[in-house]
């Protein structure tokens, strides 16, 4: 059956490019659907979605939502209806896949329309600004963005050979079907590059139980898309082994980009979770040249091109607190396991931020903050060794199957 | 030899999700080569072009570099290596496409072999790490990043869906590729969002000129894309209608994320040049209220934008930018023109716009006119940035500058 793409752009000031978008999308054998999210001047080509349309689906016409205020809510009511229009026709089966193309403005309402869609559903984004902080832009969404690199403002060789490769990733993705595999029980977990080997220790003994492991990178955008993810219903536990990015929310480490649900998603749902100071121990840093003064006399661990210092009493006391009151506010089964030998392969024993004091003085806060009914459990290996693993999904198996007794 | 799509990736943390891509390339009809950049423990697959052989080309041995412990140095080499075995591949003809998978580590390797093929190659990236600050990442190439969501540690059917979501990118773009060709001079004309009005004139000039506009968005990595193409030696001239990113670079704004080389190649290479003060009239900021509005700009002028606003530029900052232009233009080896509209160089900056100041903007045309050299002359329009009448004015002086850039240099 033929593919359909839902294309997404102004036509006032990209008509052309619009054009030429749907003309490769059909030469890729895609039928392509253009909705027009411009408001201001006149369309130069012609749309499937007019922009008269989607202001209606935003409860407005044209002519009222051009006469508020200001920029900004005019852009905010279009977004509101062309989000409207793109779930009404996704949920009919109206497109494959998504591709919008833009500048400042246009990447603003073309991802916000993205990010309402289910991550699965192929998203392109082509933009003059996708060179740059896209972190609201993609959020915690599976959208590919392309640089345009020369302004989308007339066709010419630059524009037309980026739209073209544009048209045939976006048809590529939307034939890409995966091949189904029998269901299997989905559990989530958190990592980073320095508890890597958690990870794959916890992929084994799932394997070994039958279910599925979904990491997510604990770099701010990652630990986000977990606490989606378990809000879509996709897990039947969660391991969130890595709360590095807690410490650098504190201690401003760079993967500190965490909204306030971090935490607080599986708890709320009622979903078993195994909680670890993976990655506490230190707080990241993007290069050596940008270890603020306040670090100054730390102990550090040269990652790559990061830069890991290590966290200290008082930093974890005050993150104990912090996780601790997400935790107390759950509802379904906790445990957190603390690993007494260290929370990463920078703070193994000889390694440069091995400091046991410092862990300690973690352990003890969260002892005094977490609630009596969640088991603070100690396990005297390094957060690396399989013993560890075992040990949380141990944890969580029993908490899954009690749940589902 | 078939062209190949190249799969860069770590095999021993990241072997099965390069595995599983390069068999969905595969599988929709195209030859793979495997790349291998890891390091530290055994690849979990096989490569077509083995980690040692990496090595080598990156001017040490797989043996020294695990022997040197050194994460740094493994990175560097592994991407020098890689970067080198990746561009002869591409100039020998073999290759259709890159696409390179990885969390931290893997899209800083990544990317630093992707942004060593010319703009036009595809490329595609799929990153744990793409939802933050790219600019270093993807700096002035057409890399295109998806979202991985997920982690890449084992594969899953949220993984798999991603995974094959990014073999038909990249098969669908390798299958557009049809190659960069130009029929008429290029011209590069900076632009934003305040004067896209003029950049739609001067392009309708411009064609009607027999040149085609190749517009850049005056965003930072835009006027720096333009550089680059410039010394790709891809455009015949330069009309810089948005010097706009000086002013936010002054304050890091929206679109400062300038480097030190902007305005400056096409000086270098001689080509003619027009230069237009558009958007120095203001510094553009993400504020959107009174409130959240950063103090140090309190009192000054504001133009309410959309989540993005612009406070006006004051006669000191003019001074500086005026500076800093004029050292640069000076240096220029080729025709260069400076136009100025003398009736506000943004929407913003205009009659009815809530930036106008002209008695602030002659400050700057002042002090230019003190600091560049005699041979720039400085044109003056009667004339809105965004009226007909300057795009014409600009668009003549830059034509006039590549018809004379043409004759001997005898006559």
């Amino acid at each position: 059956m033929t593919k359909k793409i839902l294309v997404l752009g102004t036509l006032d000031t990209k008509g052309q490019e619009i054009d030429f978008l749907r003309r490769s999308i059909e030469l890729s054998g895609c039928r392509a659907t253009v909705m027009d999210v411009g408001i201001l001047g006149q369309p130069t080509t012609e749309a499937d979605i007019a922009r008269e349309d989607v202001a209606r689906a935003a409860g407005q016409t044209l002519e009222q939502i051009r006469a508020l205020p200001n920029r900004k809510r005019i852009i905010g009511a279009m977004i509101q209806g062309a989000i409207e229009k793109a779930k009404l026709l996704y949920s009919s089966g109206g497109f494959d896949g998504v591709i919008g193309i833009g500048g400042g403005t246009g990447m603003h309402i073309c991802t916000a329309v993205m990010r309402s869609l289910p991550i699965g559903v192929p998203k392109l984004m082509v933009s003059s600004m996708a060179s740059m902080d896209v972190s609201e832009f993609v959020g915690a969404k599976d959208i590919t963005m392309m640089t345009s690199v020369a302004d989308l403002a007339s066709l010419n060789i630059v524009t037309s050979t980026v739209l073209a490769q544009a048209a045939g990733a976006i048809c590529g993705m939307a034939g890409a079907s995966v091949p189904s595999s029998e269901p299997r029980t989905a559990i989530a977990m958190t990592s980073f590059g320095i508890t890597t080997q958690c990870a794959d220790n916890v992929g084994r003994c799932l394997r070994e139980m039958g279910h599925e492991l979904v990491v997510f990178h604990a770099v701010g955008s990652g630990g986000m898309a977990m606490e989606e993810l378990t809000d879509q219903g996709l897990f039947a536990g969660v391991l969130d082994l890595t709360t590095h990015e807690f410490i650098d929310q504190v201690a401003g480490g760079h993967y500190g980009g965490v909204g306030d649900e971090r935490l607080e998603t599986a708890g709320r749902k009622g979903i078993p979770q195994v909680v670890g100071p993976g990655g506490l121990d230190c707080v990241a840093i993007f290069a050596p040249e940008d270890v603020p003064a306040k670090f100054a006399g730390r102990r550090t661990y040269y990652h790559d091109f990061r830069v890991c210092v290590r966290s200290t009493a008082a930093e974890l006391a005050f993150v104990a607190q912090i996780l601790a009151d997400k935790l107390n506010r759950a509802v379904g089964p906790v445990k957190f396991l603390v690993p007494l030998r260290g929370w990463s392969s920078a703070s193994r024993h000889c390694e440069p931020l091995f400091d046991p004091e410092a862990d300690r003085a973690f352990v003890d806060a969260l002892k005094r903050s977490l609630k009596p009914d969640i088991e603070i459990r100690e396990i005297d290996a390094h957060i690396d060794d399989l013993e560890y693993a075992q040990a949380a999904v141990s944890n969580l198996h029993q908490m899954m199957t009690s749940l589902s007794r | 030899m078939a062209r190949a799509i190249v799969v860069i990736g770590t095999l021993d943390t990241k072997g099965e999700e390069v595995e599983y891509l390069s068999q969905r390339i595969e599988a929709r009809g195209h030859r793979t080569m495997v790349v291998d950049v890891g390091v530290l423990d055994e690849p979990l697959t096989p490569a077509d072009i083995a980690r040692e052989a990496i090595a080598k080309r990156g001017g040490s041995s797989l043996e020294e570099i695990v022997a040197l412990g050194d994460r740094r140095e493994a990175v560097r080499v592994m991407t020098l290596g890689a970067s080198r075995i990746v561009e002869e591949l591409h100039l020998a003809g073999q290759l259709s496409g890159a696409v390179a998978l990885g969390g931290g580590t893997g899209t800083h390797i990544g990317t630093g072999v992707l942004r060593t093929l010319p703009l036009g190659v595809p490329k595609l990236m799929v990153s744990t790490v793409a939802s933050r600050d790219m600019s270093e990442t993807i700096g002035t190439k057409d890399i295109a990043m998806m979202h991985s969501v997920i982690d890449m540690v084992g594969l899953n059917a949220v993984s798999k869906k991603i995974l094959d979501n990014a073999a038909g990118a990249i098969v669908g773009m390798a299958e557009a590729d049809f190659g960069l060709t130009a029929t008429r001079p290029l011209i590069g004309v900076t632009s934003f969002g305040f004067c896209t009005a003029g950049a739609m004139h001067v392009r309708s000039c411009l064609e009607s000129c027999g040149y085609e506009m190749v517009a850049f968005h005056a965003n930072g990595t835009g006027g720096m894309a333009m550089e680059d193409l410039v010394e790709q030696g891809l455009l015949a001239g330069v009309l810089d209608f948005a010097t706009h990113e000086f002013a936010d670079h002054l304050h890091n704004g929206y679109c400062g994320n300038i480097g030190p080389g902007r305005l400056e190649s096409a000086g270098r290479k001689g080509i003619p040049q027009v230069i237009v003060p558009g958007g120095l009239d203001c510094i553009v900021l993400e504020f959107d209220s009174p409130e959240t509005m950063p103090a140090r700009f309190k009192g000054r002028k504001v133009f309410w934008y959309d989540f993005r606003s612009g406070v006006r530029t004051s006669a000191e900052e003019l001074l500086i930018l005026a500076q800093t232009i004029a050292g640069k233009l000076n240096r220029a080896t080729g025709p260069v023109q400076v136009a100025i509209p003398l009736r506000g160089w943004s929407e913003a900056d205009s009659v009815d716009g809530p930036l106008y100041e002209p008695e602030t903007n002659q400050v700057f045309i002042d002090e230019l006119r003190t600091l560049l050299r005699q041979d720039i002359p400085i044109i003056e329009v009667d004339a809105h940035i965004n009226d007909p009448i300057f795009a014409e004015a600009a668009v003549s002086a830059l034509d006039a500058l590549m018809s004379m850039a043409k004759r001997p240099a005898a006559l």
